[in-house]
């Protein structure tokens, strides 16, 4: 039998202990801005996600058919169901509506580096919000997220879904043509694009522009000011001046340092509207998280309302961290009792809930071995004879305790192994 | 920070892109290539450059692992990675081809093609739609239609040699081809500084200065 499934995995205790602390502080951080934690079903309709232009290729997605012959799909993706939420159970809160979630999402094909069929994603999304001030603030989370949990230089590239569709209907570019140019300018293949239009009409301005957008990002101010000084409509130049707004503040925050500008940034999902953007690590090369504003996609379901969200992608930011050994751990020190009596049976489980209750990670099992201790990665063992105990530290001292005075074990316990360490 | 890695692609086109490196004045060891060392670390440029296969080079940069990569455009058409692909190196430059016997006629059932390059193959029949069986092969492509084991191959051709002296024609050109520089879609905004000096100073031996129209 072979009881393995490609791109799934199991989580083992080291890893877990690592996830619980980035997962414990996200939450606190996703909480603490008002962000309530929802969790949505894994199962949900195959038409949920069917018809939502460039989300997930219905090949792509795990499809499961019920008893009464209904597909259903392993969520692909966290925001939907909650756009879903939003519009059904919550069609009459007020808003905005804050929520977070931490849950996994499947896919069959993930286009991720790590190509893991289930991985977790980490998110908060805001929902029947338009205004800038909603997406600083956005902004301003996904960056203090990444640097709690551990990211050193956090860094956000910032793009705009309209950019391109406005610079395209500036340029006149032909309905045929605009698929591979976007494709193109996408990739940032100058040479591509240079053969390309050879052979297309364009006026001498556009070919200017289209020459340039490939290696036109990086530094927003700038980035910006040679937008603006583009053969560009009026309204282009406005989302401009939007972006430029949103950049003017993050300035205030001082937050500017960790953001890049990138006119051609696009994203694998469709559904976004406005502001796009994506968290790396500086020295990291894979992506940490992604958002944007999504307008539309509660309209699916009869409510048309402005939303912007972001998720972390757990796996990546687990894999930078376990490199630049970012983890801000906090390891409990680990107990082993063992008895010689049976009458100390009792004994051994009272000091074992008391060493729980100063904190400390506590067993009682009476035939550990060395291979034993070495897999439960045990610091102290404790060994109850008739007239004392054995305290000993894991290949090191060992000592002897009197246990004539019961309530004071714990205090003695702890008294030598702070004077140990 | 550590040093900006670039994975070549072994054999011919790592020597041109070693010489181009040198031509753009970045102080490479002439003879890196006659060791047999895979890794070699350029303090003084602050590079790291590693020695892949050509099909590998695609997916080192793709995962990050490198920062740039230099291939030729058949690998990054048959790879089809999420890469940005910046500059044309201009050298190492031939065509994909479509070939066979000089009197080829048409198969009654689907038209067999021998490729080293599947998944390009599978793509460029698709969008033409023409139904075809792909027969991967690793190596000496000429071989299929003499033996008969395919009546088409898709290859790369640069003199055109290799076929003529198998008895082999040219039925159609496909596209050009040529080695590419290729940068991982994230070090690219993370280190753009860095990247950037490198792609202006390969491009100013490659193209000169009438690039900048």
């Amino acid at each position: 039998m072979n009881a393995f499934v490609e791109g799934v995995r199991d989580i083992l205790p080291a890893e877990l202990r690592k996830r619980r602390t980035i997962y414990q502080t996200i939450r606190e951080v996703f909480e603490a801005n008002a962000y309530r934690e929802v969790i949505t079903p894994t199962l949900e309709s195959l038409e949920l996600y069917a018809g939502v232009e460039g989300l997930v290729d219905k090949s792509e997605m795990f499809k499961v058919v019920d008893d009464k012959g209904q597909i259903l799909v392993l969520r692909p993706d966290l925001t939907m169901p909650i756009a879903r939420l939003a519009a059904s159970r919550f069609q009459d809160s007020p808003r905005p509506l804050k929520f977070s979630y931490l849950s996994s999402a499947f896919q069959s094909k993930n286009s991720q580096s790590l190509s893991l069929k289930e991985k977790t994603q980490a998110g908060v999304e805001l929902i029947g919000s338009a205004s800038l001030e909603s997406d600083l603030e956005m902004i301003l989370l996904l960056l203090k997220t990444m640097k709690k949990v551990g990211v050193a230089e956090p860094l956000i590239d910032i793009g705009h879904a309209d950019l391109i569709n406005e610079i395209f209907a500036d340029l006149k570019i032909a309905e045929g043509e605009k698929n591979e140019l976007r494709r193109l300018l996408a990739a940032k293949n100058k040479i591509g694009i240079k053969n390309y239009i050879k052979d297309i009409e364009l006026t001498e301005d556009a070919e200017k522009v289209l020459l340039r957008l490939p290696s036109l990002f990086g530094d927003p101010k700038k980035v910006v000011k040679e937008l603006e000084n583009m053969p560009l409509s009026a309204e282009t130049k406005k989302a401009l001046k939007n972006l430029e707004e949103l950049f003017n503040k993050l300035e205030v925050f001082e937050a500017l340092k960790h953001i890049t500008f990138d006119p051609m940034l696009i994203s694998r999902h469709g559904y976004y509207t406005g502001l796009i953007f994506k968290g790396y690590a500086k020295g990291y090369s894979n992506l940490l998280a992604s958002g944007g504003r999504y307008d539309n996609l509660t309209e699916k379901f009869g409510l048309e309302e402005a939303a912007v969200g972001f998720a972390l992608e757990i796996e990546n930011l687990l894999d930078y961290l376990n490199r630049t050994e970012n983890f801000s751990e906090n390891l409990q020190k680990r107990f082993l009792i063992a008895y010689q009596d049976q009458s100390d049976l009792k004994l051994a489980y009272e000091l074992a809930e008391d060493l729980r209750n100063a904190g400390f990670v506590t067993e009682v099992y009476n035939n550990a071995d060395k291979e034993y201790l070495d897999f439960q990665q045990v610091d102290f063992e404790i060994y109850l004879k008739s007239d004392m105990l054995e305290l000993k530290q894991y290949g090191g001292e060992i000592t002897e305790i009197e246990r004539n005075q019961k309530e004071a074990l714990e205090y003695l316990i702890l008294n030598k192994i702070e004077e140990w360490e | 920070m550590d040093n900006l890695c670039i994975a070549m692609a072994k054999g011919r086109l790592a020597k041109e892109a070693v010489k181009l490196f040198r031509q753009a004045g970045y102080d490479l060891p002439e003879n890196m290539l006659k060791s047999r060392k895979l890794i070699f670390e350029i303090e003084s440029e602050k590079l790291e450059i590693i020695l892949v296969k050509p099909a590998d080079v695609p997916i080192y940069v793709e995962y990050g692992t490198a920062d740039l990569g230099i291939v030729g455009k058949d690998t990054l058409l048959e790879e089809n990675r999420n890469l940005y692909e910046v500059l044309d190196l201009k050298y190492g430059v031939c065509e994909f081809a479509l070939a066979g016997l000089p009197d080829r006629k048409d198969t009654l059932l689907e038209r067999k093609v021998a490729t080293k390059y599947p998944d390009f193959t599978r793509r460029y029949f698709r969008s033409r739609g023409e139904p075809v069986e792909i027969i991967k092969l690793n190596g000496s492509i000429e071989l299929a239609p003499l033996t008969g084991l395919a009546d088409t191959i898709l290859d790369i051709v640069e003199t055109g040699r290799t076929l003529k002296e198998n008895g082999l024609v040219v039925y159609e050109s496909i596209r050009d081809l040529s080695a590419r520089l290729v940068v991982n879609k994230v070090s690219m905004k993370t280190r753009q500084q860095e990247i950037e000096t490198i792609i202006e100073a390969l491009d100013q031996v490659v193209n000169g200065d009438d690039e900048n129209a």
